[in-house]
């Protein structure tokens, strides 16, 4: 157990960072009903990862920067293209989503085939590979995350009001545009440093199933922030043992993971539901 | 250049059953559009994906399974995936919105786990997941064409009520049409015209192949019936230039022909927006 943690130390180090960042970021796109922009944001920054290595790969010398940024790049652009969109549509404003998830996701496609077609590459983009991740790895993670965590501590107040009421936010002088904004980046930049670790398919799922979970459970936003970062580690680290022990994909063993302790939260809270009103009506 | 479409059995299937997926797509598309349900074309896809995923394997575990291809696994995954999606919105009763991205990312984990355990990812995968010009054999296009007339003629059955419902539910179910039965064949309906474009545009693709013709048409048209000639049309340019183009750069077929519509979108709003300048300029001058 001790070797097995040791060997992947980056892994732990870079999942323990993840599953907080995620949720955290998670929790304000959910209560924000925006769950479905992370589909569109990590669609895009995927085709910003498939630019960057086309470029890498053309470009023989590497002063070009690493993939990141290009995806958290795209990702923005991906955010302002839904805004646009919505407003091309205006009444069917819900349909930016999709034209932009088969946007993001048919630009990968051609620029990852345009590249000696599909290698390990795109595999290890679409879902992830954590435990193959080095020290390189753990730093960006590491510098992204508490670049996300400061902004986030430092702005906590402004990002709740701008959530929860955005009336009384402009009420008070918040510049509304710009913390929406701002979150906008964060969301990009926590995408695309997820990405390496559990792929783009399925980061959105890390930042929406342990948020889902802790929404049936928890009863103000502190504890809705406290019990999804809780369930998103506990999580990471089964997914991460079981995918070693019986050689599964990682991100797809996470998300079932947290899917089943969705599922298992769901039932109790339902069993335990009726079996209060069972009681009541006995009385 | 042409002389190889005519000449190569499987680019000739490619063209013919891009043909079909190009008339049938859309219409279901502009259903879906209307009905401001959109999203339910991306879930379904990849339900369908968990569905292939199961079947590529059980093919691994059991020879029992070579018989049964995948697709039609990912078939019956899908039409059950349709009937429970609704049952999952129920769930969150304040986030309706939070089933879709949990389905997706489910069914998304589920098929790479079952992947990573048959298989791992070759280039059989890859060719569910985007599609490929040599993926059509005789036998497939002979099924997409059954199915796609299947599908035309029940739309054709239930034209007034899926209209109705489209428009407006209340009023269609308060007027007797059995809105329960008529949603509940639409998903079928969805569920077979994403299992037989599967081949071409590939699993994470299919939805763009729905729903950005109809986003194009919605933006020209007039009307219902426009709508659905002009999606027709520009689905159908797309995925000829789609092919031609994958065909001579050897890029993805799938890839190619959604950044073909995109781009053609692109051009459609982008025009519109510089006519209503122009006449807003022209307005200006007649004030003054």
């Amino acid at each position: 157990m001790l070797e097995f943690i040791y060997e992947f130390r980056y892994a732990f180090a870079i999942s323990l960072i993840v599953g907080i960042i995620c949720p955290f970021v998670g929790t304000f796109i959910v209560v924000r009903r925006l769950s479905v922009i992370g589909e569109v944001l990590s669609n895009m920054s995927l085709s910003g990862v498939a630019l960057g290595s086309l470029l890498g790969s053309i470009i023989p010398f590497s002063f070009v920067p690493t993939l990141q940024i290009y995806g958290t790049f795209f990702a923005i652009i991906g955010a302002l293209l839904v805004e646009w969109l919505r407003k091309r549509f205006p009444s069917f404003s819900e349909i930016s989503i999709p034209i932009l998830l088969a946007f993001g996701m048919g630009l990968s496609v051609v620029l990852f085939s345009a590249m000696n077609g599909f290698n390990v590459n795109i595999q290890a983009y679409l879902f992830g590979n954590l435990l193959a991740v080095n020290k390189t790895d753990l730093i960006t993670t590491l510098v992204i995350g508490c670049v996300v965590l400061i902004i986030f501590l430092l702005l906590y107040k402004e990002f709740f009001a701008v959530t929860f009421d955005a009336e009384y936010s402009r009420l008070i002088g918040i510049p509304r545009r710009l913390i929406q904004f701002l979150l906008i980046i964060i969301i990009a930049l926590t995408i695309s440093v997820t990405v390496r670790s559990i792929g783009s398919m399925l980061v959105s799922g890390l930042m929406v199933l342990p948020v889902a979970t802790s929404l049936l459970i928890s009863r103000g936003f502190k504890s809705l922030l406290l019990f999804s970062m809780l369930f998103s580690v506990t999580a990471i680290f089964i997914g991460l043992f079981f995918s070693y022990l019986f050689n599964l994909a990682t991100g797809g063993t996470i998300i079932l993971i947290s899917a089943l302790l969705f599922l298992s939260v769901l039932l109790i809270k339902k069993w335990g539901f009726q079996t209060s009103i069972a009681n009541s009506k006995s009385y | 250049m042409l002389n190889d479409f005519l000449q190569f059995d499987f680019l000739q299937n490619a063209l013919l059953s891009g043909i079909i997926i190009g008339i049938v797509c859309p219409i279901i598309g502009v259903f879906l559009v209307i009905r401001r349900s959109s999203l339910i074309a991306d879930t379904l896809s990849h339900v369908t994906f968990a569905g292939v995923a199961t079947g590529l394997f059980l093919q691994k575990q059991f020879s029992f399974f070579q018989v049964i291809s995948p697709v039609s696994i990912g078939t019956a995954f899908s039409l059950v995936g349709g009937l429970v999606i609704d049952r999952c919105k129920k769930i969150f009763r304040s986030y309706e919105e939070l089933a879709l991205p949990i389905i997706l990312a489910v069914s998304i984990g589920y098929s790479v786990v079952l992947i990573s355990l048959a298989d791992g990812f070759n280039a059989n995968v890859y060719n569910y997941l985007f599609g490929s010009l040599t993926a059509v054999s005789d036998k497939d296009l002979k099924w997409i064409f059954a199915i796609a007339l299947i599908v035309l003629f029940i739309i054709l059955l239930l034209f007034k009520e899926l209209f109705f419902l489209s428009f407006d539910e209340e009023a269609a179910s308060s007027s007797g049409i059995r809105v329960k039965f008529v949603n509940i064949v639409f998903t079928i309906l969805v569920a077979l015209v994403i299992s037989i474009s599967l081949n071409i545009v590939g699993i994470l693709l299919i939805s763009s192949l729905i729903t950005l013709p109809a986003a194009c048409a919605l933006q020209l048209s007039n009307s219902f019936k426009q709508m659905f000639l002009y999606s027709i049309l520009i689905s159908l340019v797309a995925i000829f230039s789609g092919l031609f183009l994958s065909y001579y750069f050897d890029i993805a077929t799938g890839g190619t022909i959604v950044l073909v519509l995109s781009t053609i979108l692109l051009i459609i709003l982008l025009m519109k927006q510089a006519v209503k300048k122009l006449i807003s300029i022209e307005r200006m001058k007649v004030i003054k």
